[in-house]
């Protein structure tokens, strides 16, 4: 039986055909090591991350406690001018109501400078220095050393007290 | 992609814009198989995939399947026929035609019994393949690199490692001759005269 077909345009689909079918079975084996070297990149990501997050709560941790302490062994005996009630909450460690105490103090401020100018430079200062204290005893250390920093730029009165803080942190 | 780019892109060849083709159909095809098909296996399914796309590219490549006919099928429609008539061949131990008009494929009587004598058999079909599939390298990856990928001369040589176009040019002769004369001798050999 003698057959009509061009053999040779023939093989040439077959050889498409073939180099088609390994293409595509190429291409998902080149899909597949994406896939799993996309998760392998994923988890050590993840892990990365996660380290890092409890790298930061333990340095946050021990920046906490040391504001803390330092905050605690700041002075604050003799700034009992205009601050005296926010100096007394302190001292009996209710720190939070001491910053509230500041708040209301400074809307004071805000009312009276313009009529009476009541409140001297000191005072205004010494807010400030009670807040930063106020702040490094409720351990926010980040909080606590910018108020630091903005007293010490100012150099008013507390400023070598506020350097003093600085250096310890 | 809209299915001018799918047909414009893999006519000329173009690797990328087949394995883009290949995604954009496989899941609706893999489900089509699955159910209303009665494939078993995900595996099975996957491989009619290949397959079914394997012919569009074939027969979009060799011009029987162009932009025109978009107006009577879908890419979609089209792909899942060839799916459909390769499951029914394989289950009858058919082998699909490697290229045919793509009215074929919506004609049932036509594609099951299609007797041209520009087409190869069954038989004919089948031993067509296997020469292809069982062609040893270097030969298989240099016809596949000219045919399939219709790289330059040049640019075989350089994958091939052969000194210059020359030499690309002599193997990819040789290994056509090759296999033109196996493939004869398999078809002599059951009966049919070349």
């Amino acid at each position: 039986m003698d057959s009509k077909f061009n053999i040779e345009e023939q093989l040439d689909y077959a050889i498409i055909e073939h180099g088609a079918i390994q293409h595509l079975k190429e291409y998902e084996l080149r899909k597949q090591k994406n896939s799993v070297r996309r998760q392998l990149f994923m988890r050590v990501a993840s892990y990365s991350a996660a380290a890092c997050v409890v790298l930061a709560a333990c340095l946050g941790g021990k920046e906490s406690l040391d504001a803390r302490r330092i905050g605690g062994s700041a002075d604050i005996s003799d700034e009992a001018k205009g601050g005296s009630v926010v100096v007394a909450l302190m001292n009996d460690g209710n720190n939070k109501e001491a910053l509230k105490q500041i708040k209301e103090l400074r809307l004071i401020i805000v009312e009276e400078q313009a009529s009476q100018d009541e409140w001297s430079d000191y005072e205004k200062q010494e807010l400030d220095y009670l807040e930063a204290v106020c702040l490094l005893r409720q351990g926010r250390f980040i909080s606590g050393r910018k108020s630091l920093k903005v007293i010490v730029s100012n150099n008013g009165y507390f400023a070598d007290k506020a350097r003093s803080l600085l250096e310890q942190l | 992609m809209t299915e001018e780019q799918f047909i414009q892109g893999i006519r000329a060849g173009k690797m990328r814009v087949f394995e883009r083709f290949y995604d954009e159909y496989k899941q609706q095809f893999i489900a089509f198989m699955l159910g209303p098909q009665n494939v078993d296996t995900l595996e099975h399914a996957e491989d009619l995939y290949r397959m079914a796309c394997a012919i569009v590219h074939n027969n979009i490549r060799a011009g029987k399947f162009s932009e025109k006919d978009l107006e009577q099928s879908t890419l979609k429609t089209y792909l899942n026929q060839v799916g459909k008539y390769t499951l029914w061949g394989e289950r009858r131990k058919m082998s699909p035609p490697l290229v045919f008009e793509h009215e074929r494929v919506f004609n049932k009587e036509k594609f099951d019994n299609y007797v041209s004598e520009t087409d190869p058999t069954q038989e004919q079909l089948l031993i067509l393949r296997t020469t292809v599939n069982s062609m040893p390298m270097p030969c298989s990856k240099v016809l596949n690199l000219r045919i399939f990928e219709k790289l330059e001369s040049k640019e075989i040589a350089r994958k091939m490692g052969y000194k210059n176009d020359r030499s690309a040019i002599t193997q990819v002769h040789k290994c056509k001759e090759k296999l033109v004369a196996i493939a004869k001798e398999r078809l002599n050999k059951y009966g049919y005269g070349f």
